[in-house]
């Protein structure tokens, strides 16, 4: 039996088995003999066993932390110890988190007690603090809800408490305080605005957050588990005391997945404004139209919408919401990036897609694709929020007013501008080379002042055409077409299908050839091709219409000779011609050309 | 818990005694790890040099060096003795069969605890350098911000190293094993940069009327110049992804695009590509190609003859600010320009026409309208012979 009695140090070390096994068995044998010692143990348990009731943090003495700094230096090395016995290491850490805890139970109070205790925490050995990250991330997403009671806010920032006095500030930073975690805050976002592009699938997301900072070292840990941002473009500005605070380092920690944390010295003590911007894949907006014209088809009124999915895992509460209309140049797709096991990849490696997870992500973005229309319905119908336009470098930025929030899953549609009476232009075109023997109709206008816009240009989407049918607002289905982005000032021409009303019909009237030429051995070296066509245009339709024929030649050789009635003529390039036919309403028109095409030695005889 | 660590590389030393030197005899002394380098200079390969005390004794002493879980090239490996070389000799390496090892014969005249720097190339750790700008509303300047990120997944824990790049001093850092560390690297304010358009007939369409509901992207630059006058050119930039932003005016920014820049030595330029202008549209379209100076044999089929041929670019900028467009125009094989307007363009290579052209805003009477016309004649061309270094291309 020990002879002296047992201490309460001896007794923690005991009760969670922090000593060595002899030492243990020692105690052990003590506590059956000394009755003393046995209340003792017993009243410390007791102690122990309250522990998960307390909430707030009591003081400790100089006395008592120089005592716990000292256990803790102790069950290190024990720790140590055990590690080189094979003693599972979850023991090891179970106990350095219990005795660590003991340490803020314990009565005895004073006021400088806190950059102690840090130090304290700061010498754990790295192996339990590993142990720390990964319950302490469990520890701290669940603090996390508790506390902004939204268990959807994903992107979480936390400041891990580092409390270092100044006085005491170490140069060197000290290691990330995962076990730490029970200081932890959730600063509040301030502030959202998402930049949407359209061109990628791309993102710009930027919080503001009010971070409290200690003067000296700080940890501040961002999460974004099940979102799909991309951890490379996480950036954290302050917003101000800029000159007082550095950003000294963004660390990826090992075996951690989404986790980010950032190392900030900071000169200044209390709360700054903090800006963190980052990229994330999910969210999308697209542009769509719809065009009504009038009875005689001569004006339309247009509508233009836009709208706003998000896929992104992650909701957007009151979030100023920007589009961009602009081709953006990316080298990596976000979602990929988003999915990286490691932010910045492994060593020589590039994405990590293999063929079969490239074919998972298509079926992903299928999958996307269609939430993408069926939800359709769910936005909110023309809600008439007013959205500014700008232009940008080569991008035009379209701000929606106020605040939207989108939840994720969700799309909402805007509307973003509205023209009434356009003129347009009824354009059919006929070329057999590109479309066939039919005609195809084109709705033409200007995105100019004249014609009621011209304002920005229009982002690319599918116009879907209606046509009033009498004065009670009945409307009749013309079509749907496509079209590309139109810089202000420039033409439309939307492709609204193959029509039947208006009929172009060439018909071959003469063939000839003409002007052999022979080489000395009298085989055919040179001749003309005579070809007379005689083209009727008709237009069956009510209203009056622009009709473009244009005509390919199987040459750059060629002679046009023309007449009949078309109102213009033009050569579009080395081997094609236009003519353009103005018709009235049901009438039609003729005209013919006969086009001389030049082959073999009669080449050297052209002369145009 | 993981393991405390992969098991690293170790050293041991056992000493040779009575001239039996063909046993292995391992396990003597561990040495411990002392200061560590990690040198970061060589984007292909990182090597790693780390002092260690052995313990020798006089004679001849066997120094294992073995490795699992980290990936060392063997033929890299090197030891430099630094207290007594001209006492402690390295004789020979060797490499023991099956095993990621090697062994030094070191022969040393007296007892030392001699230092002794080890050094290697380890596989799976390395940097990046990646750039992120902020232009302002005008697009003449950035603020140019570089971040190293270092990664280690080479299973090895550095728990404190110096890591050295190509300049500048070594920093303190440790970096465990699968840890990511990005953190900043310069910053440079106002860096001038011009933005650059450029339409490459050979890369782009010519004839945008002709594709179905698609626009021909200009893409657009910025060029950046690596020399004082810029605020930089103190060192060469390393290559890396640039992320481009801009001042939006509302005290935000919008992304521009991105771009990855090669290594960019002192007094060097590096264009970036941010994105495409689609507001700046250019319609290019061949009028004319005809055969001339036709030469036959006397089977009546032709063997030589030159060419006259026109094309008309027409550059439209419906911008509502100027614009520079560099249009890049290629003539295969020989050629004499008849007539070109403008006619200051630069000719870059044998086939290769640059133009500067000064696109004007957008007026109130639409967008500004500028036109390339070109006429040339090919010359001596051969039926069914290649020119080997250009291909024809376009209509």
């Amino acid at each position: 039996m020990k002879k002296n009695h047992l201490t309460e140090k001896d007794l923690i070390e005991y009760q969670f088995k922090l000593a060595s096994q002899e030492q243990i068995a020692e105690a052990a044998e003590h506590l059956k003999e000394c009755e003393k010692c046995r209340q003792l143990n017993e009243r410390l348990a007791a102690k122990f066993s309250s522990l998960e009731l307390l909430r707030e943090e009591p003081q400790l003495s100089e006395e008592l932390v120089s005592r716990v700094l000292e256990s803790i230096k102790t069950s290190r090395q024990t720790k140590l110890k055990l590690k080189t016995f094979k003693i599972p290491a979850w023991i090891g850490a179970a106990a350095a988190v219990l005795l660590v805890t003991s340490l803020l139970v314990v009565s005895e109070i004073k006021e400088q007690r806190k950059s102690k205790l840090t130090e304290g925490l700061r010498i754990k050995q790295p192996q339990v603090t590993e142990k720390y990250a990964y319950s302490g991330r469990e520890i701290t997403t669940e603090r996390a809800s508790e506390i902004s009671g939204d268990s959807k806010e994903l992107g979480r920032v936390f400041t891990v408490g580092d409390r270092i006095v100044s006085s005491k500030e170490p140069k060197k930073p000290p290691f990330a305080p995962a076990s730490a975690i029970e200081l932890v805050t959730l600063p509040r976002r301030e502030n959202v605005q998402t930049t949407i592009y359209n061109s990628a699938d791309l993102t710009l997301v930027r919080e503001r957050r009010n971070l409290t900072l200690k003067r000296g070292w700080n940890w501040l840990q961002f999460m974004w588990a099940n979102t799909l941002i991309d951890p490379t473009s996480l950036n954290l500005e302050p917003l101000e005391e800029k000159g007082k605070i550095e950003i000294e380092q963004l660390v990826f920690p090992p075996r951690l997945k989404e986790v980010g944390r950032w190392l900030i010295h900071s000169e200044v003590e209390g709360q700054v404004p903090f800006e963190i911007t980052y990229f994330t894949s999910g969210l999308s907006w697209r542009a769509f139209y719809m065009g009504t014209l009038t009875e005689d088809e001569k004006t339309m009124r247009l509508e233009g919408y836009v709208r706003v999915t998000n896929n992104s895992g992650e909701d957007y509460e009151n979030a100023q919401t920007r589009l961009i209309v602009g081709k953006v140049h990316l080298l990596d797709q976000i979602a990929d990036l988003a999915r990286r096991q490691w932010p910045y990849g492994w060593p020589g490696e590039f994405l990590p897609l293999s063929s079969n997870e490239k074919g998972e992500i298509d079926k992903m973005r299928g999958f996307v694709a269609q939430q993408y229309y069926s939800l359709s319905i769910l936005g909110d119908e023309l809600s008439q929020k007013v959205i500014t336009k700008e232009g940008l470098s080569e991008y035009f930025l379209y701000t929606i007013e106020g605040t939207e929030t989108i939840e994720t899953g969700w799309s909402k549609r805007l509307i973003s501008f509205t023209a009434d009476d356009v003129p347009v232009v009824n354009l059919y075109k006929y070329e057999q080379q590109r479309y066939g023997n039919s005609v195809v109709r084109f709705l033409s206008f200007k995105n100019d002042e004249k014609h009621k816009l011209g304002e920005t240009p229009i982002p690319g989407g599918m116009l879907k055409v209606y046509r009033s049918v009498d004065n009670t607002g009945h409307l009749s289905y013309t079509g749907q077409s496509a079209f590309k982005y139109i810089p202000i000032d420039e033409e439309v021409e939307l492709n609204l299908g193959p029509v039947e009303n208006v009929v172009v019909e060439p018909t071959l009237m003469k063939f000839s050839t003409e002007n052999f030429k022979f080489d000395s051995k009298d085989n055919i070296a040179g001749w003309d091709e005579v070809r007379t066509y005689n083209i009727e245009v008709r237009n069956t339709r009510d209203i009056p219409v622009k009709v473009e024929i244009k005509r390919n030649f199987a040459s750059q050789y060629w002679d046009i000779t023309k007449k009949g009635d078309f109102d213009s003529f033009e050569k579009e390039d080395l081997d094609t011609v236009k003519f353009t036919v103005e018709l009235e309403p049901e009438t039609k028109k003729e005209f013919e050309y006969t086009v001389r095409t030049y082959h073999g030695l009669r080449q050297q005889d052209w002369n145009n | 818990m993981r393991c405390k660590k992969k098991i690293l590389t170790v050293i041991m030393i056992c000493l040779v005694l009575g001239g039996v030197a063909q046993a292995r005899i391992k396990l003597v002394a561990i040495p411990e790890r002392a200061a560590t380098v990690i040198r970061l200079d060589n984007p292909q390969a990182t090597l790693i040099e780390e002092e260690r005390v052995l313990t020798l004794q006089k004679g001849i002493n066997k120094v294992d060096f073995s490795w699992k879980a980290v990936s060392i090239d063997a033929d890299s490996i090197r030891l430099a003795v630094l207290d007594h070389p001209d006492k402690v000799k390295l004789l020979n390496v060797s490499y023991p069969p099956n095993e990621a090892a090697l062994v030094w014969e070191i022969s040393s005249d007296s007892d030392y605890a001699e230092r002794v720097r080890i050094s290697y190339l380890l596989m799976n750790i390395d940097r990046l350098i990646t750039y992120k700008a902020i232009a302002d509303k005008a697009e003449t300047g950035i603020n140019l911000k570089s971040f190293l990120v270092l990664r280690n997944f080479s299973g090895e824990d550095f728990d404190t190293a110096n890591i050295q790049l190509d300049y500048g001093q070594a920093f303190e850092r440790g970096l465990q094993h699968e840890e990511t560390k990005q953190m900043l690297f310069f910053e440079a304010a106002r860096i001038p940069v011009t933005k650059v358009w450029t339409f490459d007939a050979a890369k782009l369409a010519w004839d945008p009327e002709q594709l179905e509901n698609q626009n021909v992207g200009i893409p657009v630059s910025y060029r950046i110049l690596n020399d004082k006058k810029s605020g930089l050119g103190e060192f060469a930039l390393w290559g890396g992804k640039a992320r481009i932003f801009q001042d939006d005016g509302h005290e935000s920014t919008i992304f521009l695009g991105e771009d990855v820049t090669g290594l960019v030595p002192v007094g060097e330029k590096t264009e970036l590509y941010i994105g495409d202008s689609r507001d700046i549209v250019v319609t290019q379209r061949k009028m004319k190609e005809q055969q001339i100076n036709i030469k036959r044999n006397n089977g009546n089929s032709i063997i030589l003859y030159d060419t006259d041929e026109e094309i008309v670019a027409k550059i439209e900028n419906f911008k509502d600010s100027p614009a520079v467009l560099t249009v890049i125009e290629h003539i295969p094989g020989q050629w004499d320009m008849e007539k070109c307007v403008p006619d200051d363009y630069v000719k870059k290579n044998a086939n290769t026409l640059e133009f500067e052209i000064k696109l004007p805003a957008r007026g109130k009477g639409g967008p500004a309208v500028t036109e390339i016309k070109m006429q040339y004649h090919r010359r001596n061309i051969r039926p069914g012979v290649q020119i080997p270094d250009v291909q024809f291309y376009g209509r």
